[in-house]
């Protein structure tokens, strides 16, 4: 199984030296997402301290000179402006695929570079999957669902290198996302190990950092069979920069990680956990997908946003609390 | 590992669509979910990006349409925008013609073209227009002169021509003669013909638009009856549709053509619903 190896030493261990990258700025607190159908009630600094923008969502493919470039989309581009106001953001990209082989989606980085003169995003997320591959003509295939990469020196020499050029890019840290999967027995290197082993590999070598999604790793302690305990000992947090909290649902004896719940007890203790060690950390985001907001509700919604706030400030008092 | 990065990936991605040999245990029932799960995101994705028109098809046609379309490999887009443009192409020779599904499709393909079009570059360059002008105003000064000397097409073309208007004095008759000539030929290459804009689209609707607005928010969907309903689609539209009158509706069934109304013309070349065609006509022998 590659959730987690169970020989492997308890205790956080590096596979090497950290390579420098570029700081987390101070401490925000708790983030939502950039969703415009939402009320903007919750929107306010009551209930939140910045928002998390997923551009991919409000932009569409379109070809210019032959080329493919992702284009706003108008009318969602003024919305998503709207809603964002003036909080703090952060981009979590969706569709880079920064883990294939053949290659990132190019179109997302150079949408990027446009977007950030107008959205300063502090920092920059992904999930570290891949989502196309190339068939046996050559054709770039999407796989219709994120797919995790194999722990392989090759897989984590790959995405490192990628993901060191993303920061110089940018200029600003790239967090890459433990992603939620089903699929046991992947293809392993021994000196890599398992998941933990593949996402330290990369921080090690390109001075990224981590987003860690608690909920995620919670599904796939549940559906690959792994201790949560243990696998929370195993993951070094000094590189955590933002954590990632939120509920899923039950469907033919899976746990999936739908973002259309509430967060349940254990990752709330999750986040107990790993705020009082993570010295990076940034920030605390309630993941929810809009077409499941009506079955949350915005009180729901808020509520959840308040327990993270509270939670929060237990490790981190705010210039607000202070004040 | 045994296998590249490469070939795990793409061995990876084909097994889960049921081809080729997997790199993993294909027996294990978390291959079996990833596989389901892919399937349902690309039928999900398809459902969303063609919510209107499905809605107006009834269920098991509506799983029917959907599976099909993912069989054949749809559903992947990244980007909805794309699955919208995908599906539609593969609905609109699938749905019941005539039908409010079939309206809403077409209705769906003109807005993208339209959206396409306004966010293309500005409509043809002024420059185009005067090359056009002049291409037209040249061969009627060469057939003016051929017929005014009486004499054959000038074997030394272009030098002969004005070799020969050289020698006319200013004043005389076949000067003005030519001019008139020359302005008509502009008039003709400004004029027309007029053929519909590469982004406009006109759709037949079956009943009152509104009502099948209505009936995708729950209502009963009205009658089907014959087309009676028609909505221009263009550019340059203020949110890229409107009605069509009964004329314009007439105007669109025989374009491309040289006689459009003169209270339509400006007004629809400004909405981009009609352009001048790119065709210069052969010359009328007769002149």
């Amino acid at each position: 199984m590659t959730g987690v190896d169970p020989d492997a030493k308890a205790a956080p261990a590096r596979s090497g030296p950290l390579r420098p990258g570029p700081r987390m700025p101070a401490p925000l607190g708790v983030g939502f997402g950039c969703i415009p159908a939402l009320p903007e009630a919750l929107y306010t600094t009551d209930l939140i301290d910045f928002v998390e923008v997923t551009p991919e969502i409000f932009h569409r493919e379109s070809v210019v000179h032959g080329v493919t470039e992702l284009v706003p989309d108008p009318r969602q581009f003024d919305a998503a402006r709207r809603r964002r106001g003036d909080f703090p953001i952060t981009v979590h990209g969706v569709e880079l695929s920064i883990g294939s082989a053949h290659g990132m989606y190019e179109p997302c980085l150079r949408m990027l570079d446009r977007l950030r003169p107008e959205w300063p995003f502090l920092w920059y997320s992904e999930h570290l999957h891949f989502q196309t591959w190339l068939d046996p003509r050559g054709v770039v295939v999407n796989s219709g669902v994120p797919l995790p990469l194999p722990p392989t020196n090759e897989a984590a020499a790959l995405v490192a290198g990628r993901a060191a050029a993303i920061q110089h890019r940018y200029g600003v840290p790239l967090l890459l996302e433990n992603p939620a999967h089903y699929l046991p027995d992947l293809p392993t290197d021994p000196e890599i190990g398992d998941e933990f082993g593949l996402m330290d590999r990369i921080v090690s070598l390109s001075g990224c950092g981590r987003l860690l999604d608690l909920h995620n790793l919670f599904c796939n302690a549940i559906n690959l069979g792994f201790d949560l305990k243990t696998a929370m000992e195993k993951i070094p947090l000094d590189r955590v920069g933002e954590i990632h909290i939120a509920g899923g649902s039950w469907c033919e004896g899976f746990y999936m990680d739908g973002h259309n719940a509430r967060v349940p007890e254990p990752v709330w203790d999750m986040l107990e956990q790993t705020l009082d060690r993570a010295p990076w950390i940034t920030g605390v985001v309630f993941e929810v997908l809009e077409e499941f907001v009506k079955r949350l509700g915005p009180d729901g919604i808020a509520r959840e946003l308040e327990t993270a706030r509270t939670i929060w400030r237990r490790y981190h008092p705010t210039r607000k609390a202070a004040a | 590992m045994t296998f590249s990065l490469t070939e795990f990936q793409s061995r990876l991605g084909r097994s889960l669509m049921g081809e080729g040999i997997c790199p993993i245990d294909p027996e294990t029932a978390g291959f079996r979910f990833t596989a389901t799960v892919r399937r349902s995101w690309c039928e999900g994705r398809t459902m969303i990006a063609a919510r209107a028109v499905l809605t107006l098809v009834p269920d098991t046609e509506r799983r029917r349409l959907v599976a099909e379309y993912v069989d054949a490999g749809g559903g992947l887009a990244m980007f909805l925008p794309t699955e919208n443009e995908a599906f539609l192409e593969f609905l609109e020779p699938r749905l019941p013609d005539p039908s409010h599904a079939l309206s809403l499709c077409r209705m769906g393909q003109a807005m993208n073209r339209a959206r396409m079009g306004a966010e293309a570059s500005p409509p043809r360059e002024s420059r185009e227009i005067r090359e056009r002008i002049e291409h037209e105003a040249w061969g009627c000064v060469e057939r003016s002169v051929v017929r005014l000397a009486g004499c054959e097409r000038p074997h030394g073309g272009e030098r002969d021509i004005w070799e020969w208007l050289a020698d006319r004095p200013a004043e005389h008759d076949d000067r003005g003669q030519i001019d008139r000539e020359a302005w008509r030929c502009i008039e003709r290459a400004v004029r027309g013909p007029f053929e519909r804009g590469p982004h406009a689209s006109l759709v037949w609707f079956h009943a009152n638009p509104e009502d099948v607005s209505r009936a995708l928010r729950g209502a009963s969907p009205p009658p089907v009856e014959p087309p009676a309903y028609p909505l221009l689609f263009a550019p340059g539209l203020p949110n890229l549709y409107r009605a069509a009158t009964a004329e314009e509706a007439a105007l669109w069934t025989r374009l491309p053509a040289l006689d459009v109304p003169p209270e339509l013309v400006e007004p629809l070349l400004a909405e981009r619903v009609i352009v001048r065609s790119d065709r210069v006509r052969d010359p009328d022998p007769r002149q």
